[in-house]
């Protein structure tokens, strides 16, 4: 069996300011919850968006998070885009429940659009048993 | 349980050159603060990068310790995942963090001297923070127990 899945979560935002509850469940094939990535169609968006998110009924992110802190630029390789959780948070089918709040934005013609939440499952339980070694710690 | 809390403290700046008050309390359950990194949220609208827009100051442990003193920009466009500066600061159970926040923005126009140009935005502190693990609690019946037994004995 493979030991990475990548898990998609779409919300769909129909209206400026719109504040919309998510759930999900992570697959039941996958240990753990290595990291987060989120990607929305345009940068005007992503300023002042937020999200909440709970796993497996564990407070990951306030709801007051930006969206932004778990979002980067397409010229970051893919693997490095991921917001890395540095604790273990267990997947094999835990709920995942958030909230996306959209900014508000000026521009009408952007909505509605979908917000895609990436979530990045491993087997694996430690990093740096397959030779990856996290970013931050070992640049 | 996570053991990792990102804390955020926001500030609204509504003035050209306003200085910020921070005085917050962290929750008492925090052990250590790991992490910190602030940002302009939103408010501002240039084109284009302005690599400082304030300055912030940041002390734990109801002014103990001052430990952050950091520049903050605007970015236009988001390139990279936020980088968090690396503290290691342990809390004091129900201390404040305090500190504040200092405008530095610039007009567009030299010759401006009205303040027209100024937009209200927001700026938010992230705090990384590690929960500290409780201590256990013995239930009084089970140290009454335990003393007649030792008086006992």
């Amino acid at each position: 069996m493979k030991n990475h899945k990548f898990q998609q979560i779409r919300v769909r935002i129909n209206a400026p300011g719109d504040s919309v509850r998510f759930a999900a469940e992570t697959d039941k094939l996958y240990a753990k919850v290595r990291g987060v990535f989120a990607s929305v169609p345009s940068d005007q968006v992503l300023v002042g968006a937020t999200i909440g998110l709970k796993i497996n009924g564990q407070d990951v992110f306030d709801d007051a998070h930006e969206v932004r802190m778990i979002s980067c630029g397409n010229q970051v390789a893919p693997n490095n885009k991921f917001f890395r959780f540095e604790e273990h948070i267990e997947a094999g089918g835990s709920t995942v429940e958030g909230r996306y709040t959209d900014p508000r934005g000026t521009n009408p013609a952007l909505y509605p659009y979908d917000v895609k939440l990436y979530l990045w499952l491993v087997n694996e339980t430690h990093p740096d048993k397959h030779g990856e070694k996290h970013p931050d710690k070992n640049p | 349980m996570t053991r990792i809390r990102y804390h955020i403290i926001q500030l609204e700046v509504t003035e050209a050159g306003q200085v910020v008050e921070i005085r917050h309390r962290l929750p008492s359950n925090y052990g250590r603060c790991t992490g910190y990194v602030a940002r302009h949220v939103k408010g501002i609208g240039s084109d284009v990068d302005i690599p400082e827009i304030g300055l912030v100051a940041i002390e734990f442990n109801s002014r103990k310790q001052l430990n952050i003193n950091d520049l903050v920009g605007y970015e236009t466009q988001v390139d990279q995942l936020p980088d968090y500066q690396e503290l290691n600061i342990p809390l004091e159970s129900g201390q404040l963090v305090t500190g504040y926040y200092l405008d530095t923005q610039k007009s567009p126009d030299p010759f401006d001297t009205t303040k027209e140009w100024f937009r209200p935005y927001q700026v938010a502190i992230y705090l990384k923070c590690e929960i500290e693990n409780k201590k256990r609690h013995v239930r009084s019946s089970c140290i009454h127990s335990a003393t007649v037994e030792a008086a006992a004995n």
